[in-house]
């Protein structure tokens, strides 16, 4: 295998090409395994990513060179999925982007399989959810309301133990 | 949620009402209803030759994973290979299919149809399952309760039984997952609708502690979940049993289900609660006659309710309480006889014709202590006309919290239907010094 500081070569769905340290590269867990299986001289034209455009992968990339020193996240661990309150300053100012942008993080994130950018953007799309009604929630994702009227007040009793349990969730 | 609006495998869609199967949860805002086809002999066969049963298997869920992790386990276990290793995670997607998918059931292209129906930047994530899990993982309950009623696509995301699965474990960590999941698999329950009936059942239990009723309460608290005709037997032993201080006493048979019951005892009994207003002085002998095995029932100088189902295992305890007077009661048995008559604790109630509104039983001796079952939905309340007495107390009815052992299966029938039931034998009647109201 190549060096720490062998220089990747990968391909965004758009026909760029973005040079990443191999240490920056191995963030991501598909990127790591095929960096693993396959031989040098393979690697030589690059990845082709066909699910990730330039825009987002250098994105990808830019978290993940900031976050190349950090421990592997945790496995998962349903207490501390849960908290949306820990995104670090640095993170927070990443995921302000366009939604459309963020959405096609997390596809990027999911795809490439990096946790730490997955779980982070997830978050704050959680955090966009969290304390609306559901006509807020609407209007924040531009989602239509396809309940008839009787539906909607069906969902809405089936719906009301939240109230009455007085939960919250862990 | 089985009865409404998606089915636990994310692909039911039914608007069956659910009406009369859990009525009683209907206040809970929770419509109960079962698949007649649920598939329990596959069910049953599935986890024939688990024994015991209480090792929890908390091996993380991976998105995307276990379909392909529960295809290869099932091949293992097929084949021979898996030694009997069972996985509850797996056990419960297997079947998730077979689980609350009540009347017609959105096929694949309706759902997907839903998610096309989506805007391309929202859709494309929420379009995902998986990924569409990661967010709602993220939120509390009553996001994932507020998100649900934002469009049909998102009620159907929150049917997924491994987001349920999850939470389950978040909540209730030390309880033990897998009972849920196998009274769920068996009764056709979404885990959805479990967790919102825990979740409702816990709060029950808070407030019993907060106004430090005894282990009745506790007691009820813990028997059993009944949803539909099924009971849901939860018996978290660890971390509730703690926060009550209470240690398991003895087991004796007879639970509804035919599974042994526990009882509890405290290991040190708070002080009770008790009102003047209700202008009852006798909470102070209640803790002595509390104290006793035998005395598990509370009257409350307070509106309660107490939710009886078909099968007669106490549902949940609702309280809407303005004070905590505790009287002593002996262990109360209700024994229904037919529905228009039934003895508790030996006193014979029967109906009262004079009320056509409700089914109300009155107590054929004193004709002071009433249990009303509210038409429709198998709710007993309990209540004394004794709080008639121009005392002001705040108690103006008092109710009792059942603790309610069952002897017969008895099927509520509409009130038009009394008068074709046969005579019902009477209980001898017990000693009425236990009744204090």
């Amino acid at each position: 295998m190549s060096g720490d500081h062998d220089m990747v070569k990968l391909i965004s769905s758009d026909g760029h090409t973005i040079e990443v340290p191999e240490d920056i590269v191995r963030k991501s867990q598909t990127l790591q395994n095929t960096l693993d299986d396959l031989a040098k001289d393979q690697l030589e034209n690059g990845i082709p990513l066909a699910n990730v455009t330039h825009a987002i992968l250098t994105k990808v990339v830019e978290w993940c060179t900031h976050h190349k020193d950090d421990p592997p996240p945790p496995e998962d661990d349903d207490a501390r999925t849960r908290r949306t309150d820990d995104i670090t300053p640095w993170d927070a100012d990443f995921c302000k982007v366009e939604q459309t942008v963020l959405f096609e993080l997390i596809l990027a994130a999911n795809y490439l399989d990096i946790k730490g950018l997955l779980d982070l953007c997830c978050k704050t799309v959680a955090n966009m959810i969290k304390g609306k009604s559901p006509e807020q929630i609407r209007q924040t994702f531009n989602i239509k309301n396809d309940f008839t009227p009787e539906e909607e007040e069906q969902v809405r009793k089936e719906n009301e133990w939240c109230e009455e349990a007085g939960s919250t969730g862990k | 949620m089985a009865g409404h609006l998606g089915g636990a495998d994310g692909s039911g869609w039914s608007e069956e009402s659910g009406e009369g199967a859990g009525g009683a949860w209907q206040r809970a805002g929770m419509r109960v209803s079962f698949r007649d086809d649920v598939g329990l002999a596959a069910h049953d066969r599935r986890w024939d030759g688990v024994a015991g049963g209480d090792e929890v298997n908390d091996e993380p869920y991976v998105h995307g994973e276990d379909s392909e992790r529960g295809r290869d386990r099932r091949e293992r276990r097929e084949s021979g290979e898996d030694g009997g290793e069972r996985d509850d995670d797996d056990e419960y997607s297997e079947s998730s299919s077979h689980v609350a998918t009540d009347g017609a059931a959105l096929s694949g292209e309706d759902v997907a149809s839903l998610r096309n129906a989506f805007p391309a930047r929202a859709g494309c994530v929420f379009g995902v399952p998986e990924l569409a899990l990661i967010v709602v993982a993220q939120l509390a309950d009553t996001d994932l309760c507020t998100l649900a009623q934002v469009c049909k696509l998102f009620n159907v995301l929150l049917d997924d039984p491994l987001l349920w699965q999850r939470r389950f474990r978040a909540r209730w960590r030390r309880a033990r997952p897998h009972r849920v999941w196998r009274w769920a698999e068996r009764t056709g329950c979404s885990l959805r609708q479990l967790y919102a009936a825990e979740a409702v059942r816990e709060r029950a239990l808070r407030e019993a502690l907060t106004f430090q009723w005894f282990d009745p309460v506790a007691k009820l608290c813990y028997e059993a979940v009944q949803v539909g005709e099924c009971t849901y037997d939860v018996r978290y032993t660890t971390l509730r049993e703690a926060q009550l201080g209470l240690v398991p006493e003895e087991m004796r048979g007879g639970g509804s289900a035919g599974a042994p019951r526990v009882y509890w005892r405290r290991r040190q009994r708070p002080h009770s609660r008790t009102s003047s207003a209700s202008g009852d002085d006798s909470g102070d002998s209640s803790v002595s006659t509390l104290s006793s095995r035998d005395s598990t029932l509370s009257v409350m100088s307070a509106v309660s309710t107490v939710s009886v189902m078909s099968g007669l295992s106490v549902l949940s305890v609702v309280t809407n309480h303005s004070d905590s007077t505790i009287v002593p009661y002996s262990r109360g048995q209700l024994e229904i006889v037919t529905a228009s008559s039934f003895s508790l604790n030996g006193m014979e109630f029967v109906l009262d014709d004079s009320d056509p509104d409700e089914a109300v039983f009155i107590n054929k001796r004193n004709r002071k202590h009433r249990l009303v079952r509210l038409s429709g939905n198998e709710l007993l309340r309990f209540s004394s006309d004794d709080d008639d007495a121009d005392d002001g107390a705040s108690a103006s009815h008092g109710s009792a919290i059942l603790p309610i052992v069952v002897e017969e299966e008895v099927a509520f029938v509409d009130d038009d239907e009394y008068d074709d039931l046969p005579s019902p034998p009477c209980s001898p009647p017990m000693a009425e010094s236990y009744v204090s109201l």
